[in-house]
């Protein structure tokens, strides 16, 4: 039995794969000739119809109705832009001489959910999607084919071609090294983010429930820095933000007594303890959680923001005077969980140069510090590190170390993916449950992300910004439903159909789920830097605005302060989110077969027991490519 | 088990507790309310052979009929309005001039701009004008009479006449505020006992390009809008009646 699951999950899934390219299509609006005329009204904050579909080479007529305040209709990729008035009927004409899906959205700033006033054109046969779906598959046909070649550079080479232990010292060069040890480096990158976070809370409480498109505040947060953090510095350098973060400066200022310098040893708060059962990724992924619940606000509203940023500030400052050193970092700041658990796949990472040395090292100053450094504020253990999870990038072990045993290297994607930790003594740092839940609990988070922030339905962000109370709670609902029950209900359910195909029955199914669960660490990592483009290459001419005018006192330092609507490289968007799942796919598929390798032991049991796992990543990254391009 | 109950309630508490305040918070401060689309009933004008006085104590206006005309948070162009508000309206007209007296309830008196002034402004529009729900909307020409509070001051006054307080302004949209060549539309205001009273006055022809005529013969809709300086209302944030016909009284 167990064997033939494979082949018919193999075959269910080609058929799932056809007929969601076959679907049979409904057009909108009325066609005569080749016109095909569509009403579209809007309000505050839905198009309706939010789809429109039509034949590739139509002519497309657009009655665009303003049901409520002034809106604009902005086509990307076919450069269409009007605006309509309350009460008042625009014609929007054009041929629809491009197929895809092209996304539609407000241009004149309608009210404080403008940005995700969005609408979908589907011009059909949409070909972008099916060539996608198709390499889709070529790159998941080409894992298969590597997997099956059971042999020693398959095993230690990623993708057959970069030594899994590869490193590229970057400290072996003098001056990255001073760098590193200087005790200015990076808490002088910490305090230009001040300057800058001072501004953005001035601007943010100056701005008040305004819309946040011309808000200072809430542009450099949520789409200059967002974006940065998930396409850039999470992928590439894992908790390259948390190394100049300057959330917890003032907390770390009281327990030290110096900003720079090395200040008293024992901190002024209480130094606590933080309770051993919570030292994992839950109470991240549950304050993190909790936080999106008021995305519908924060992300677009100036005080919301304020409001926001002064809490999570706070709760920083209250911490670090009860518990000991950054506590709030590992345990409760909201975009800490995901930086940690995706800082697995970065490129970069910092390790003990040669263990031996550290090994007869006492006392390891890189954890209880010495006059040169403070002992590592992440409570790690730099001196046998070798997962990133934990690790905020401080370098304080770099200016702690009296052997200079310390490196930053450059390495693979994904390294730390296959790594277990060393320590027995650990109770915290260990893959469990919790780290893979996190990871599940982010599909989930993106998917409701991105359906109201860039999705056709006005219903849902009527439910976001909680038009009724009954809306908002079945959103509320909703919501936890997919992140915690549906996302890692189908995955437990692909975890057990691995087990089952492998035909291993000693494996206990709580370790399938949590092994199987990094896989989906690279495809998360891509997803969300797919989701994070399109909101800077629409969104971001709206930062060349406010860095003009940083306070709304009506300055135009760099001549750009106008507030106007210029989405750049729409047409692009696709492409790159395709690219970016391709990409997620490999290295997911890539490391996913050797869990299965490492879970079932014989070669022909992991690749028996991979394919349901194999199967799930597969449809996982076609789902998001339906979202993103369907 | 019992310390890590504890401990989960310690943890999940003050969250919660964050949770529902920033909820209500935000809850309350995104309610805004939209200029209804409602029938409004015109306002009618009198006709009069006296003189209209820019004194608003003078006898004159109290023998003049006032309508009642409601001003909701202007909400078709950011920044949106916030306050609703109730003003008094009397109009009047001669051989010569139409004049209005608007009078509208103010706390504060402010006199200084022009972001902290208050202010407030009659629109007329001709009847086909294709902006009938809110003052100016696309394509909606017309004329608009404001008064700002800042300009009407004995400072500013000393020397010159009493056009300096009001500006007549063409517009086609918003944004599209241009002032005329020749500034016909003379003003006074005065606050009294939290309230403003207002009275603007201009020739019923004008003969400058982009002027309306606001006589008898013609077809025109009217609406109002008020500024609160103390409130910080300035430009778009302001509040404006629904567009309604102007009707003159027949002898």
């Amino acid at each position: 039995m167990p064997r033939s699951i494979s082949p018919i999950l193999a075959a269910l899934a080609v058929i799932c794969t056809i007929t969601s390219c076959s679907k049979s299509v409904e057009f909108s609006g009325e066609l005569v000739g080749n016109r095909r005329t569509v009403e579209v009204h809007v309000r505050r904050f839905a198009y309706e119809p939010g789809i429109i579909t039509v034949r590739r080479g139509e002519t497309v007529v657009i009655k665009l109705v303003s049901d409520d305040v002034a809106h604009g209709f902005y086509l990307f990729d076919y450069g269409l832009n009007t605006y309509v008035d309350p009460g008042e009927t625009r014609i929007i004409g054009f041929v629809a001489d491009k197929p895809g899906r092209f996304s539609f959205r407000c241009s004149r700033t309608c009210g404080w959910m403008n940005p995700y006033l969005y609408g979908y054109l589907r011009v059909v046969p949409n070909r972008r999607y099916h060539a996608g779906i198709a390499l889709v598959l070529l790159v998941a046909v080409g894992s298969l084919l590597l997997s099956v070649r059971n042999n020693k550079k398959r095993r230690e080479f990623l993708f057959g071609l970069i030594p899994l232990n590869w490193r590229f010292e970057l400290t072996k060069y003098k001056p990255v090294r001073k760098l590193f040890r200087s005790r200015w480096f990076p808490t002088g990158l910490i305090l230009v983010n001040l300057v800058i976070f001072a501004a953005i809370l001035i601007s943010a409480w100056m701005g008040g429930v305004s819309p946040g498109n011309a808000n200072f505040g809430v542009m450099i947060t949520w789409v200059f820095w967002w974006v940065l953090l998930m396409t850039i510095f999470v992928p590439l350098a894992g908790r390259f933000w948390c190394m100049m973060c300057p959330f917890p400066l003032l907390g770390d200022w009281i327990q030290r007594g110096k900003l720079i310098g090395v200040g008293r040893e024992k901190s002024w708060g209480l130094n606590k303890k933080w309770p051993k059962k919570f030292r994992n990724l839950w109470p991240l992924t549950l304050v993190f959680f909790v936080t999106t619940l008021f995305f519908g606000f924060f992300t677009v509203l100036p005080i919301a923001t304020f409001a926001l940023l002064v809490i999570v500030v706070g709760v920083a400052i209250a911490m670090a005077l009860i518990f000991e050193k950054r506590t709030f970092c590992l345990y409760i700041c909201p975009v800490s969980g995901f930086q940690g658990l995706y800082a697995n796949f970065a490129a970069v990472e910092v390790r003990a140069k040669d263990l031996d040395v550290c090994k007869a090292h006492r006392p390891k100053t890189c954890y209880v510090g010495n006059e040169d450094g403070y002992g590592c504020p992440w409570l790690e253990h730099p001196y046998d590190m070798n997962r990133n999870t934990y690790c905020g990038l401080c370098f304080e072990c770099f200016k702690s170390c009296p052997y200079d045993n310390m490196a930053f290297n450059i390495r693979p994607f994904g390294t730390d993916l296959l790594t277990e930790r060393k320590r027995t003594d650990d109770v915290y740092n260990r893959r469990s449950t919790d780290e893979a839940f996190k990871g599940l609990t982010m599909v989930g988070i993106l998917v409701v992300f991105f359906l109201v922030m860039q999705g056709p339905y006005g219903w849902l962000r009527d439910m976001v910004r909680v038009e009724t109370l009954k809306g908002y709670w079945q959103f509320v609902a909703g919501y936890t439903a997919i992140s915690f029950l549906l996302v890692p209900g189908l995955f437990l359910g692909a975890s057990w159909l691995s087990k089952l195909a492998s035909g291993i029955r000693d494996v206990p199914l709580k370790k399938v789920f949590v092994e199987f669960s990094y896989c989906l660490i690279p495809l998360g990592v891509a997803r969300w830097a797919a989701f994070s483009v399109a909101v800077m290459f629409v969104n971001g001419s709206y930062v060349t605005n406010v860095i003009s005018d940083p306070l709304s006192l009506g300055w135009n330092l760099f001549g750009t302060a106008e507030p106007v609507f210029r989405p750049f490289w729409t047409g692009a968007i696709p492409y790159f989110q395709t690219l970016l799942l391709l990409i997620g796919l490999a290295f997911s598929l890539e490391y996913g077969y050797r869990f299965a390798e490492k879970l079932f032991g014989s070669s022909a049991a992991a690749k028996r027991g991979w394919i349901p796992m194999f199967l799930f990543l597969v449809g996982l990254s076609i789902s998001f490519l339906w979202l993103f391009e369907g | 088990m019992k310390s890590s109950l504890r401990t989960a309630l310690w943890f999940s508490i003050p969250l919660l507790l964050f949770a529902i305040v920033f909820f209500v918070a935000m809850r309350a401060m995104t309610r805004d309310q939209l200029v209804g689309v409602t029938e409004e009933p015109p306002i009618t004008i009198t006709n009069t052979d006296s003189d209209m006085p820019l004194d608003h104590s003078d006898e004159f206006w109290s023998g003049i009929p006032a309508a009642t005309v409601h001003l909701w948070p202007q909400n078709a162009r950011v920044p949106y309005g916030t306050e609703e508000r109730d003003i008094i309206v009397r109009g009047a007209y001669n051989d010569q001039d139409i004049a209005f007296l608007l009078e509208f309830e103010d706390e504060t008196e402010n006199r200084e701009g022009p972001l902290n002034r208050d202010a407030c402004a009659v629109f007329f529009g001709p009847a086909d004008s294709p902006a009938t729900a809110q003052m100016m909307g696309h394509g909606g020409t017309g004329n608009i009479w404001h008064w700002v509070g800042d300009q009407d001051t004995e400072s500013r006054q000393a020397g010159r006449d009493s056009t300096w307080a009001v500006l007549e302004l063409f517009a086609t949209g918003p944004g599209t505020q241009t002032p005329l060549a020749m500034q016909n539309v003379s003003g006074r205001g005065e606050h009294e006992d939290g309230r403003w009273y207002v009275v603007v006055k201009r020739a019923l022809q004008s003969q400058q390009q982009d002027a309306l005529p606001v006589a008898p013969t013609e077809q025109l809709l009217i609406s109002f809008s008020t500024w609160d300086g103390a409130k910080v209302e300035a430009m778009a944030r302001k509040s404006i009646s629904i567009m309604t016909n102007l009707v003159f009284e027949q002898n």
